[in-house]
Parts: C-alpha cells; structure tokens; sequence
C-alpha cells in the first residue's frame, strides 16, 4: 500500500518497558506484586488463585463458578450484604468469578482505602461461612442465568466448542448443568473452598497510587495466617489433540436470523518455541481490523459485523479461534472464505508490509493495555498463571523482531489447518444444513 | 482530579475547539475527534443515518483511499473506534506518543472531505444491517431498552425513535444524504478535537493548529428544544420474543434539563438504586426477595454524566425470574422508590454511594483515551472542560433531602415499560 502524499513520518518506537514491580512470597506461599504509580487516585486489587473451572471434576461441572459466587455471601463476622456495602465504601465492588485456569476476587476503589479492600479480600478469601440461605439463594440464581445464557447463541457455540476440542479434558467444561448446580451444599463449598483456595496456589496483586512496602506490610499482617485445608487438587495434565470424529457440530437455533461460526484448533503452551510468531501470525490473520479476515468478510464481502480470531493461551494449552456472526444465506460462504483464509496463511508467506504492520499494532495494543489500571493488572496475572515472570513485557519487542516471514507460515500450516480445525454452527439449522454439508457438516447433534 | 494534570483549551478561528490534556507518565495518547451531532437529529425518514454515516468515516478520502486509514493507524501501532451517541458522535484513538503527527493529519484529512463512493456505501449498509443483526435481531431481548423503550417513552420524534433504524430507511440512503450530512455537521465549527497524552500542551495546539487551521468552517447548525416534560399517564408494552428463555423489563422517566437542580440528584439516585451488589435495588429485587436475577440501569445510560440536550431518560433494567408477574417487579420498585421518598437515605449509606461514583469518575479517566473523551464530551455541551473537573463537587453536594425531591420524578404515573417475555406466556401469570 503507497501511503497518502504529506502523511507524517513515524518517529522511533519506543520499546515496551516492564513496569516497576515490587514483589514478595510470604512464608505461606503466597506471591505478592505491587506496581505503584501516579495518576487517577485508584487502586485495583485481586487475588488469583490458580485452579478454576479446571479443578471442577466431571461429577460436577461448574462448581468452581459456584463456589466463587457464594464467596460473596458472608464471613465469620461480615453478612454478605455487609460485604457489599464494605466495598461500597472504597467506592468498588467486590467481583468474583472463575475461569478455565483461575478463580479470582477483584475490587478496585479510591487509593486511600487500599487497606480496606485488602482487608475485605483476605476476609473473604480466608473465612468465607457459606452461610444456607446465602448458598440457596446462589443456586437459585445460577440456575437462572444459565437459563438465560442458553439464549444467547455466542454461549452456546463456546461451550460445544470447548467439548469438542478438548472432550474429557477439564477444559471442555465451560459452565454448570441444572443437575450439577442441584448437587451443590455448603459443606461441599466449604471443603472445596478449603482445599482450592490456598495461599501457595495463590497471587495478591496491587496495582495503583500506593506505596508498595506498605501495601506488602499489610498484606503479610492479613494473609501471613491463611493455610489451605484438606488435600491440594492434582496438577492439571496438558490437553491433546481430540480424536477426528465429530469435528463439525450444527446446533440449532430456531428462528436465528444468523449463523454464529466458532472454527479452531488447540494452541501450543505459551513457553513453546512457536509462541511469538503464532501471535504475528494470528494478528495478520484475523487479529486486527487490517486482518486478513476482517478485511475480507466485512470490508470486502459485507457478511459480518465483527468477526475475527486470536489465540488464547492457558496453562494446560488454549485456542487457536476464529469467530463470525453472519446472516443465515451467507453461512457457507463466509465459512468457505475462512478456510480459504486458514489454507492461505500456509501457504504463501506474509508481504513484508504485512509483517511490520501486525507487528506494530500488536506491540502498540499491548502498550494500551498496559496502561496502569486494571489492564495491567489482568496481564500480570495472565503471566503468572502461565509461569512468566512480569519481564516477560519488557521482552515482548525482542521475541517478535526474531519471527520471519518462514516462521508464520510454518506455525499457520500447524494451527490454521482447515483439515484439523473443529467447527461449530449456531444457527436455524434447516436454514443453513444443507448449504453447510460440502465444507464437512454432518447430522446435526 | 490529581495536581499532575494540566488543561488547555483553545478555539481556533474556524470554531474547532481544541482541549489538551497533558500528564506525565504512559507514552500512549488518547485523541477524540468529537462531532456535536448524534442518531437524535438525524433526518426524519432516514433512521440509523447518523450512524450509518459514523461507518463511512472510515471509507476514504480523495487523499486516502479506503483501508488507508484504518491501515495507517494499525501500522502505526494505535487502534480506533467511533460512536453514535444520542447527540454527539465521537471517533477515538490510542497509539504510542511517536504517531500523534500521523493521527492528527488523519483526523484532518476525513474533516476536509470523504470520497462518498457509492460502494462503500452499499458495503456499509450490509455491515450496519449485520451489526443489526447482531445486537439486536438476534439477541434474545433485542437490546429493547435502546430500541422499545424510547419509543414508548418520549413524544417527539427526535428523542422516540430508532437510532439504529430500519432496514427501509438504511436503504433508502444516497451518497447525496451523505454529502449534505457532511456539510451540515461534520464541520470545525461543530467539533471539539481533545489530546490527552505525556506531551508539552503548546507543542500539541501548535500542531493542531497546522493541521486543521486552513479548514473552512460551515453554517451553525440548528437545535431545537428537545425537552419533554414527565408523562402524565403510564405506558406498557409487552411482547414475546421467540429467542428469549427468562423474562426481562425496562423501565424509563423522562428527565429535567441538565442544568436543572435535580439532574445530579437523580444521577446520585440512579447510582443508589443500581450501581453494584449493595444498591437498592440489588439488595431488595435479587437478593432478599425471589423476584430477580439482574438489574443494571441510572441516569442517561446513553451518554454518561449529565451530558445530555432537552431531556434524557432515567433507565431500570431488571432480568426477573420465571413465574414472577411483571407487576410484582413495577410493585417492588415502587416500593424502593417510596421508602426513599418518604424517609430519605440515611447518611452513611449516601456518603457510600457518593464515594462509589467518585471512584467511578476516576476509573473513567484513568485511560488516556478515556480521558481525552471525557473531555471532549464535557466541552461540547459547556465550550469547556470545567463541567467535568466541577462534577465529584456537585456529587459531593447532594443532601438527602435532594434525594427525596429526586424519588418524586420516578412516579408511576410518568413510567414508560417494555416487557420481553419468552414466547409462549408460560412465565407472564394474568395480572
């Protein structure tokens, strides 16, 4: 691409820093980071505990989503409305939630009230009561939103996503059933939460206008008590590729007026050699708004609004994913120009344009994301949870400039393959079924 | 907001209004490009035009075809976003400090003029029909309480009816709607353009003074009064939605004037009742009763603060639970609302709520980006940033008895209701 007469040159780059991180282990285990600074007087803290939905067995899918909604019910000595109105206070609200490889508590409030939010963080964490009337009112309420969440098609299409990639594996669970929601007591919460949520499978982050010594001071006066009870869960074994059998899975939707597509592959650990030029590669393929994809299915071909792809790393191997929500005629063909686009990315390298551009945008997204606040937060504790050190920011600009053009179309060949890809199609199945059968579409499930 | 901060804000002589932000710390900048025109003034039988349009933005110009914006500002490491707003549109980017050159001649270039290529139209048109789709004919509840709910609120056309339009209307737009939109509005003298950014504020004005001085302004547009006052009978539409599995309601008031004594009291009120596991409305609707599983809403949702033309409305959103009637919702709602009438708020609850929407305000411009469009919002309705620096002191300044005022416009008799129940009745008992 020429670029326009009188456009202003670029001025150099400045490379990605690692922010100043103060950290600490109490003797418990628990990992402790700090990252002051200056700005808005905020500050946003979260306590991430490795586990998750992973640590939910098959009996009882979901428990851990469960188990981080009635954290918020009580105390030994807080009433979760008390909880509530403590956050309140700091001007946050406390927020808990789980996901495939971490259960985390996160609140954020005025600076000055660090103290506070720490305080009500280690409380919850180390004497929720899981009061009965707290937990029933919890069960009633997940079983009604996952009511509600069975409505909305881009729920449904992740969650046989997720089982068709990773099947047996923990990761193939992304939510709870009626039944499994039924089965839940506070005494089961009580022992997991026990057993889960302990200090060495833990990091406390602080992020915002405070200083660090105290904050590491006072988090050692709260936490430097916590033990886990009960046996530790087992480490998570590495996922594997799923056997070749129902690798396009149709569910239907009637009366959608759109197709929601979900097509890819497992991606590699986040250590692995492939790493870097895996994310060149998707930020070129679907990852930008100058992607390969969003430029052709809605620039070019109008199908979609916002489709896209990236790759999502997690502890035990995430996803390779491409998305698109397209109106019901066009179903076949925008998948067809996905394929077309994966086939693509193998087998021609990248313009030299192409490169720099992905490269930049993604180093420059990375910079805005790393603004301090809660951005910086949820990617120090992205790290964590995959073992990397915070350096691992101020190393980003290194680990890309060594990917070639050779390397992204290597890695693309490995986990763009149309022939491996799993496809899921949510969508009024006698509206796109049969247009859908000549790209691998069997029986509907 | 913090003693770093240091505000300019200058006028050039084509009327473009120009506020930098500088603060020292991240190398990214924010830049909003604000037009002061959104989906309420758009043209009558051209519903979804004023976003429709904010789409072609983004097509090209004589100068930079199309993917060359879009292109130019990825590959200098930034990313970009626009939205319809009810009146303002606002086009945003964040990049690393090195591009602000790149980002302000770019700003420029689509202020001087579009290529209005009737393909990119037609190709829009698709995109917009899809984000449609989407967000709305797809989605279990067709995001109603932007859809519906105006519409049963509000009289005047401007403030009832769809912003993101009908698919007739999107269709019968030309490139000739789309030149005089332009000239109309996207005009200097109809913009405020705010940096926010680790950079000196004369070198940025300098700057923006060399790239969009030389445009030439257009006509002030006209503004009619947009103000309604509260309805003087209730309003309820019910209807089944084929997608939707649990029932959900909204609720709408129209609102006083912004500058009015009671705009900040209902904004505080709308926080009481809504924001976070300790509101109101959280603790009496989800959980200390069987009656909902969700509720979300405040004062002018749409645009934030207390910026807004003529009125706005107060919005209460509740995902409810299967079985329960919609009365049993509008009845404790209602009762929420009277007690605060009756008996105020209890001052440690209110010095709660007012720390929460400080704490909000901060978070708000705690990104570059975010800033710079707070900023831009602010000046566009005031011709300067004060209103928003001013606005922690306003909240500060609400008395409990402010509170008991505000309950009074929430009244029944005023309330628009839009009810979304899955198709079928099962869930919606006789009331």
């Amino acid at each position: 691409m020429s670029l326009p007469p009188g456009l202003p040159p670029l001025l150099p780059e400045r490379p990605l820093a690692t922010p100043g991180v103060v950290a600490a282990t109490l003797p418990n285990g628990l990992v402790i980071e700090v990252v002051p600074r200056g700005g808005v007087p905020l500050v946003s803290v979260r306590l991430v505990t490795r586990g998750g939905l992973s640590d939910d067995s098959s009996a009882e899918p979901g428990l851990a989503l469960l188990l981080a909604e009635a954290l918020k019910e009580g105390t030994a000595s807080r009433s979760g409305e008390e909880i509530a109105a403590a956050a309140q206070e700091a001007g946050g609200d406390l927020a808990s939630g789980a996901g495939a490889d971490a259960l985390t508590l996160a609140v954020s409030g005025l600076a000055p009230k660090a103290p506070l939010l720490l305080d009500l963080v280690a409380d919850v964490v180390r004497n929720a009561s899981f009061p009965a009337e707290g937990v029933a009112r919890a069960k009633d309420l997940a079983r009604e939103r996952l009511e509600t969440d069975e409505s909305d098609p881009f729920f449904v299409a992740a969650r046989a996503f997720a089982k068709s990639l990773y099947g047996s594996h923990p990761y193939g669970v992304l939510a709870p059933t009626p039944a499994s929601i039924g089965a839940v007591s506070p005494a089961r919460l009580r022992d997991e939460g026990g057993r889960r949520l302990r200090p060495e499978r833990s990091l406390l982050l602080v992020v915002g206008a405070v200083d660090p010594d105290a904050v590491v001071r006072e988090a050692g006066r709260l936490f430097g008590g916590w033990r886990g009870a009960g046996e530790a869960p087992p480490p998570l074994r590495e996922a594997k590729e799923p056997p070749g059998t129902g690798r396009f899975v149709i569910l239907d939707r009637p009366g959608s007026v759109q197709t929601t597509l979900l097509v890819g592959l497992l991606a590699p650990l986040r250590t692995s050699n492939d790493a870097a030029a895996l994310e060149l590669a998707m930020t070129i393929y679907g990852g930008a708004f100058t992607s390969r994809l969003v430029q052709n299915l809605r620039e070019e071909k109008g199908y979609t609004y916002s489709p896209g792809a990236g790759v999502r790393w997690l502890a035990a191997r995430g996803t390779v994913r491409s998305r698109a929500a397209v109106r019901n005629e066009v179903t076949a063909a925008a998948l067809g120009e996905i394929f077309r686009e994966m086939e693509r990315m193998g087998t021609t390298e990248p313009e030299n344009e192409e490169m720099e551009r992905a490269r930049r945008v993604f180093l420059g997204t990375k910079a805005i994301a790393l603004q301090p606040g809660p951005g910086l937060a949820d990617e120090l504790a992205r790290l964590w949870l995959l073992g990397l050190p915070p350096s691992e920011i101020g190393a980003t600009s290194e680990r890309l400039a060594a990917v070639t053009k050779g390397d992204v179309a290597r890695v693309s060949r490995e986990y763009l393959s149309v022939s491996r890809a799993r496809v899921v199609a949510v969508g009024e199945a006698k509206a796109i079924r049969e247009a859908l059968t000549p790209l691998g579409a069997g029986d509907p499930a | 907001m913090n003693g770093a901060l240091s505000l300019e804000t200058r006028r050039l002589p084509n009327g473009l209004t120009v506020v930098v932000a500088g603060e020292p710390g991240s190398p990214v900048v924010g830049l909003t490009v604000l037009y002061r025109i959104g989906s309420r003034l758009e043209p009558r039988n051209r519903t979804g035009f004023a976003h429709l349009f904010e789409h072609l933005m983004f097509q090209g110009t004589p100068g930079a075809p199309k993917g060359v914006f879009d292109r130019v500002c990825e590959g200098s490491g930034g990313t970009n976003n626009g939205q319809t707003r009810p009146d303002v549109t606002i086009y945003v980017e964040s990049f690393p400090s090195p591009a602000l050159d790149r980002f302000l001649w770019l700003e420029a270039d689509r202020m001087k003029g579009l290529a209005f290529e009737p393909e990119a139209l037609d190709n829009q048109r698709d995109v917009v029909k899809e984000e449609i789709r989407v967000n709305v004919q797809n989605d279990p509840y067709g995001l109603f309480e932007y859809q519906e709910l105006p519409k049963a609120l509000f009289g005047k056309w401007e403030n009832s009816h769809d912003g993101y339009g009908d698919f007739h209307d999107l269709d019968a737009a030309t490139i000739e709607d789309v030149r005089s939109f332009f000239a109309a509005y996207y005009r200097p003298n109809n913009a405020v353009l705010a940096v926010a950014g680790d950079l000196p504020a004369e070198e940025v004005l300098a700057k923006v003074e060399r790239f969009f001085g030389a445009i030439p302004p257009g006509d002030t547009p006209s503004r009619p009064d947009l103000y309604e006052p509260p309805r003087s009978g209730p309003a309820l539409v019910v209807r089944e939605s084929a997608l939707a599995k649990t029932p959900a309601l909204g609720m709408g008031w129209r609102m006083p004037p912004r500058t009015g004594a009671d705009a900040i009291p209902l904004l505080v009120l709308g926080e009481l009742l809504h924001n976070g596991r300790a509101a109101r409305l959280y603790r009496s609707l989800v959980e200390g009763s069987d009656i909902a599983t969700e509720v979300s809403g405040g004062f002018n949702p749409f645009q934030g603060g207390p910026w807004y033309d003529g009125t706005t409305l107060l919005l209460s959103r509740i995902a409810y639970r299967r079985g329960v009637a919609h009365g049993r919702v509008l009845e404790a709602f209602d009762a929420e609302v009277a007690r605060i009438a009756a008996g105020g708020v209890p001052a440690p609850e209110l010095s709660r709520v007012k720390t929460k929407i400080r704490a909000d305000w901060y978070a708000g411009l705690e990104s570059r980006l975010g800033l710079s469009a707070e900023l831009a919002q602010a000046t566009a309705f005031d011709g300067r940033p004060d209103g928003l620096l001013e606005f922690p002191r306003r909240v500060e300044a609400v008395t409990p008895e402010d509170l008991r005022r505000a309950a009074s416009w929430l009244a029944p008799a005023a309330r628009a209701t839009v009810v979304v129940t899955p198709e079928g009745g099962a869930t919606e008992p006789a009331p």
